[in-house]
């Protein structure tokens, strides 16, 4: 057959060459309806050549920052979903589905929005995912979500944080891990915590943050809280990370104000600047209390060094939480034996993402079969917006999975940590979570050693 | 207009013209058919960069104004678009001209003091009034500040309206209309008086200067077409991802200096230069992306300094560009003017 | 609210980074004013001069300090190898030309680090980093103190090289008028190697020296860059001196601005700067002459 589509093409061509070398503009519109012949032939023969297969294995598609700045956060992430899935195969697949295996297929954003949702329609429509996870960046998962939405495919988040992205009504999308507002929310229970157990010392906060959305988001629903609780805001600062080389100013602004508490949205490098310009400013509120990013990342944690003492951060998972969450402990020791890591809040997050995923799934799979894709998408869906995972079930410190009409989990939270003289996070909220007894007011910087 | 048309149309050149317009006018029903998203949305981006390189072109080649600031009317077309559209309900249809519009006003007004630098200085101060406006839109809250805008899925029977659709294959006609309609104004407008006034600019401004023609006011001719253009480029970016963020489309590197890697790459000094740039660039840059950088996270980065090995050998080995290269060795015929393609 | 003291306070803080500020756009004064061109790539080697401080000091723990000429000679065999291999080339070629080969420069390095070194931000932890001065409400990091009294040695030592030695004078001869030199039996090629590798070398030891304070990353060179520019443009056209004193002024523009309106506007201010200058002086504060 290939030997007739050769000749074919060879006598095509060289008619077509005639044809041009004639010139003239009639002949010319000829040459191209050729080609044009020539392509579609080409193309159906290309279509008769595609097959179909049986049901051994659901593919779920990923689109992550696989490179690009965040390529670290995203082999993390990556990591997590992989194991993840390792353990549900391993445990026997999807039963209602005669123990089909999960097949993750991963797309890669770099990090920007048009790319992931260029990504998100080659995993969806070429290769025929049922479900998506991912993406991270709140920007990313907002393209991709869409994406998602349009074609009806159900996708899972288990990673950012923007409180816009379950604002939207969209039908498709759920996320397991709590937003930033749910976050600031906990802050406040957490500053109300700290003043019933150390005497009212808090009531003026200054709140600093970089000027990218998760910046700017966090800042806002701190002040709407904040103020709602009854504190009051004594100063805003917001500036541009990716090019301040310089403090100074940003801190005697925050100084000036003199707050009780300083709220902090950074990342790492703008951090760690935060930092240092505070000891040499010698800016001594009676708290300091960062909203995860930058102040948790490991390179933060490495280069701070004993000048992050005391200051309190925000998290969603912490290594010590396994002598509270026994799952937890188990599951991490297996994780760690097989990458030589500890899991973090990313990877756990992820983790568990899947595990969400896949027991919805299951559900879905007793409803309906991945052989019809549209059906079995919509019952990954019906599955997803009425599944209730127990707490106790997951190795988040979380009270459950239980998605409201938005496709928000309305059973998550997030814990305080805070930096002890050993130079690491210890949980010290929620009390059930807690490790440690919170250092309040933070020592000023003349007193430390 | 008629008689361009023809003109453009006839002999070995137009020949060649018809039967790449049959291919691309094909080639996304092959996409579609096929399962090939990828394919065409990598075609929706040659031709946007081809609309935009174009356009760009119109101040760099053929008016001698190096612009590294085309991210400002890529942003504001988008941005324009977008906000049309998502507070007051104006079909893109519309507001995708609206934004290239507002773009061209916007080239006109940063025109006014940008156009008194020369050269250096030109190219200098036009990164700056980018950064400038990425700056200013973060920080602008109409507009959605640092989080950017997306407008929402609306009914099925709206799709037609709001130029919403799945994929890119739609927009890769849409994309080829504007293409066309930049086509049919460009062509006629360098052929014209203007075209050859703004040479003379390039050439030798005091020289054109002397002679009657006033750069600053045909410098300004350009720049309205140029913005236009670029602002549609952008517009067409608003409907088909239909989100819109300062650190996507005011960016430096993958807005302003992809649309100058395209023109200069396929020869500043020829009409389609720009999109036979847009087509070999785009292609390479995207599979260097997906099928190398994917494989090898670690060394991300490798695909920029690609382009840069690219850039360079243009810039030191074939100035003119792969059109100027190919008219060079005899493969493609000069046009009868010389001074403008050679 | 905000108190006098507070000024005083960032207007010292911002002639400490405004003096590293002035390193960067002396180098890019330098190959402008010499060879009339404008080397996109400056902030990149200020990048490099940085990772090559940070690799001597992680792998052989040699202080910053002592890594100043290392940055320095390293710098400037790179420099003098992209004048012979690109710079040289681009000459007399179109100034479309020109500009696109040191952008292709740009992205090689910057990108080539990028792929060599990882995205990620790295850190030098220097023994006196800790160290703080008090005067009164005033407070000084030990290292952007030393920044401030390195560069200020550099620029001294430059000047004294330009007005005393042959090659300085060669140098500015060169700069002046290329025929008459060339006519008066100055080697011009030579000059624009040296030219090309001292102005890139300057800077890198910029990067040396906020190695010392600063987090680095492969992509800084951008913003250091748009620095440069607007230190040079304000300056005026290739002087050496006028942009010392004005990365000075813009650091404390800079960080007298953040003060008063809101922080992340402050390279708005920067670049508003910028553009009104070349609108209203081209010839910059302390230039005399423009092409």
């Amino acid at each position: 057959m290939e030997r007739y589509i050769c000749k074919a093409v060879d006598t095509i061509r060289s008619k077509v060459v005639a044809l041009v070398r004639r010139r003239g503009l009639s002949k010319s519109l000829l040459a191209a309806i050729v080609v044009i012949v020539v392509i579609i032939v080409a193309a159906a023969v290309l279509m008769m050549q595609g097959g179909g297969g049986a049901v051994k294995e659901v593919k779920v598609g990923v689109v992550l920052p696989l490179s690009g700045k965040l390529a670290e956060t995203g082999a993390d992430l990556k990591r997590g979903l992989e194991f993840a899935v390792e353990e549900i195969n391993a445990a026997g697949g999807i039963k209602s589905l005669g123990g089909a295996k999960i097949v993750l297929v991963f797309g890669d954003s770099a990090g920007k929005p048009e790319t992931g949702a260029a990504e998100a329609e080659r995993l969806i429509t070429e290769e025929k995912v049922v479900a998506m996870l991912g993406s991270y960046q709140s920007a990313v998962t907002k393209t991709v979500s869409e994406v998602c939405e349009r074609y009806h495919v159900p996708m899972l988040n288990p990673e950012s944080t923007s409180p816009t992205l379950t604002a939207r009504g969209y039908k498709w999308f759920f996320r397991t891990t709590p937003h930033d507002e749910m976050f600031a929310k906990q802050h406040v229970d957490f500053v109300n915590w700290l003043n019933k157990k150390y005497g009212n010392q808090i009531k003026r906060i200054a709140i600093i943050h970089e000027d990218t959305e998760w910046g700017t988001a966090t800042a806002r629903a701190w002040q709407k809280y904040f103020t709602q609780a009854g504190y009051q805001i004594v100063k805003v600062v917001s500036y541009h990370a990716a090019t301040i080389t310089s403090m100074d100013s940003e801190i005697d602004t925050l100084k000036a104000a003199n707050p009780d508490l300083v709220l902090v949205a950074s990342y790492v490098q703008d951090a760690i600047l935060f930092v240092q310009t505070a000891k040499q400013r010698d800016f001594n509120p009676k708290a300091i209390l960062a909203q995860d990013a930058g102040f948790i990342n490991p390179s933060y944690v490495k280069q701070v060094g004993k000048d992050g003492f005391y200051i309190f951060s925000r998290e969603v998972f912490n290594w010590d939480l396994g002598q509270k969450i026994p799952k937890l402990k188990e599951v991490n020791d297996r994780y760690k034996a097989k990458y030589g890591v500890d899991l973090n809040g990313n990877s756990a997050r992820d983790y568990t993402g899947a595990w969400v995923l896949y027991y919805a799934l299951e559900e879905a799979g007793k409803k309906a079969s991945p052989a019809n894709l549209e059906e079995f998408r919509k019952a990954i869906r019906d599955a997803l917006a009425s599944l209730n995972i127990p707490g106790d079930k997951l190795i988040m410190p979380w009270k459950g999975v239980k998605f409201d009409s938005n496709g928000q989990n309305t059973l998550g939270q997030g814990i305080v940590v805070q930096m002890m003289e050993d130079g690491k996070y210890h949980t010290v909220f929620p009390e059930e979570f807690a490790t440690a007894e919170p250092v309040f007011p933070m020592p000023k910087w003349s007193e430390r050693g | 207009m008629l008689q361009f048309i023809k003109e453009g149309l006839s002999g070995r050149n137009g020949q060649y013209f018809l039967i790449v317009a049959a291919v691309m006018l094909v080639a996304p029903l092959i996409f579609w058919k096929l399962d090939l998203p990828f394919a065409a949305n990598a075609m929706l981006l040659c031709l946007m960069f081809s609309i935009m390189a174009m356009a760009w072109n119109l101040l760099e080649g053929y008016t001698g104004q190096l612009s590294f600031g085309h991210a400002v009317f890529f942003g504001v077309g988008a941005y324009t678009t977008m906000i049309l559209m998502l507070y007051y309900g104006v079909t893109p249809w519309v507001g995708i001209f609206a934004g290239g519009l507002v773009a061209a006003l916007v080239g006109l007004a940063l025109g006014v003091p940008l156009f008194r630098l020369r050269s250096h200085w030109f190219a200098l101060a036009t990164i700056a009034v980018g950064e400038i406006f990425k700056l200013i839109f973060i920080s602008w809250d109409y507009v959605g500040g640092s989080a950017g805008l997306q407008s929402p899925i609306v009914p099925e029977e709206q799709k037609l309206y709001y130029l919403q659709y799945a994929g890119s294959y739609v927009y890769i006609y849409l994309a080829l209309g504007l293409l066309g309609l930049e086509l049919l104004i460009m062509y006629p407008l360098v052929r014209s008086r203007i075209g050859y006034y703004l040479q003379a600019i390039r050439e030798d401004e005091d020289a054109a200067m002397s002679l009657g023609i006033n750069p600053f006011k045909y410098k300004m001719v350009a720049m309205f077409f140029s913005a236009l253009f670029t602002g549609i480029g952008g517009g067409i970016y608003t409907v088909r991802f239909r989100f819109v963020d300062p650190f996507a489309v005011f960016d430096l590197i993958s807005v302003s200096v992809y649309i100058t890697i395209a023109g200069i790459l396929g020869g500043i000094y020829s009409f389609v230069g720009p999109i036979v740039g847009s087509f070999v660039f785009v292609p390479i840059s995207e599979y260097v992306r997906v099928y190398v950088v994917s494989r090898f996270p670690r060394f991300y980065g490798l695909h920029v300094f690609v382009l840069g090995v690219i850039l360079l050998a243009i810039s030191l080995l074939a100035p003119e560009g792969i059109m100027g290269w190919l008219e060079k060795k005899g493969y493609l015929r000069k046009r009868e003017e010389g001074g403008e393609e050679g | 609210m905000v108190g006098l003291d507070y000024v005083a306070n960032a207007v010292v803080s911002g002639i400490l980074i405004g003096s590293v500020y002035s390193l960067v756009g002396m180098g890019l004064a330098l190959i402008w004013g010499i060879m009339d061109v404008i080397n996109f790539a400056q902030g990149d080697y200020m990048m490099l001069g940085a990772f090559i401080t940070y690799w001597a000091f992680t792998l052989a723990g040699v202080d910053p300090l002592l890594s100043v000429p290392l940055s320095f000679l390293v710098t400037f065999a790179l420099g003098v190898l992209t004048q012979r291999v690109v710079i040289e080339r681009v000459l007399d070629a179109p100034m479309v030309s020109q500009i696109t080969a040191t952008f292709a420069v740009l992205l090689m390095i910057r990108y080539g680090a990028e792929a060599a070194f990882g995205p990620y931000t790295k850190r030098i932890y220097v023994p006196y980093a800790d160290v703080i001065f008090r005067f009164g409400t005033i407070s000084l990091q030990l290292p952007r103190l030393i920044a401030f009294f390195v560069s200020l040695g550099v620029a001294v030592a430059f000047y004294v090289f330009l007005k005393t030695t042959y090659t300085g004078v060669a140098l500015r001869a060169v700069s002046q008028n290329r025929m008459a030199a060339y006519l008066m039996g100055i080697n011009v090629r030579k000059m624009y190697w040296i030219a090309f590798g001292i102005g890139v070398g300057i800077s890198a030891v910029g990067g040396t020296l906020v190695a010392t304070f600063l987090p680095i990353h492969p992509e800084m060179g951008g913003f250091y860059a748009l620095i440069a520019f607007i230190v040079v443009v304000f300056g005026g056209f290739g002087s050496v001196f006028g942009a010392y004193i004005s990365g000075i002024i813009i650091g404390v523009t800079e960080s007298v601005s953040a003060l008063f309106i809101s922080p992340s506007l402050k390279d708005v201010v920067a670049f508003l700067l910028f553009i009104a200058i070349i609108l209203v002086k081209p010839t910059g504060l302390f230039g005399t002459e423009q092409r």
